[in-house]
């Protein structure tokens, strides 16, 4: 298996490793009492959203790649759709605050 | 001969290169501002989105079978969270006051 393969078989599950650092460091964002008060919080919420999908479709990449599932590929397209239009938006709020804040 | 679903498909897909690379343009205007200290986590966000647009572009490319790397469009995502991982340790220490 040449080295290519070989990170395409193992990537997705790191990447869900990856994904549990970043969930529980958005756990710890979400709980902790904000000091700064020039901090806004709902662009974070969105990219967290984001962060969801991207689980499930990983999810969905692993299991079909173990072949427990077999939803096509197709709906990798849709989510990934969500995921953008969820980070557009992000910024944009991100881009008003710092408009109204100005 | 293309099914429906593959049109759709490949509609997708497109929708979601273009609409990345949109957002890939969006983030980086929003550099200038990261550089203000409460506003410091969003430059690795920046960079992750920008990855984000490359993986979208990659992925269209293999989907249309231009290019195929199977491989970089699982590594890539490896970046992506790795940035957004040094963004989010940035946002916590921004929240708990440290960049005042």
């Amino acid at each position: 298996m040449s080295l290519g393969a070989s990170l395409a078989q193992a990537a997705p599950l790191y990447n869900l490793g990856l994904v549990i650092i970043a969930l529980i460091l958005f756990y710890k964002l979400f709980t902790l009492r904000v000091k700064d008060r020039r901090v806004y919080l709902l662009p974070w919420k969105l990219v967290f959203a984001a962060l969801m999908i991207f689980i499930v479709e990983e999810l969905l990449t692993v299991l079909r790649g173990f072949d427990f599932i077999s939803i096509p590929i197709h709906i990798n397209g849709f989510f990934e759709v969500l995921i953008i239009g969820t980070f557009i938006y992000a910024l944009l709020l991100q881009k008003e605050h710092i408009k109204s804040s100005a | 001969m293309l099914t429906p679903y593959d049109w759709v498909y490949g509609i997708a897909v497109l929708t979601a290169a273009v609409l990345s690379i949109i957002a890939g343009f969006l983030a980086l205007s929003l550099f200038d501002s990261a550089k203000k200290t409460h506003l410091t986590a969003w430059k690795p966000l920046i960079f992750a989105l920008v990855l984000f647009a490359v993986e979208e572009i990659l992925g269209a490319l293999k989907v249309f079978g231009v290019w195929k790397t199977v491989w970089l469009t699982h590594v890539v995502p490896s970046f992506i969270l790795l940035f957004l991982i040094i963004a989010l340790l940035r946002q916590i220490n921004v929240a708990k006051g440290y960049h005042e």
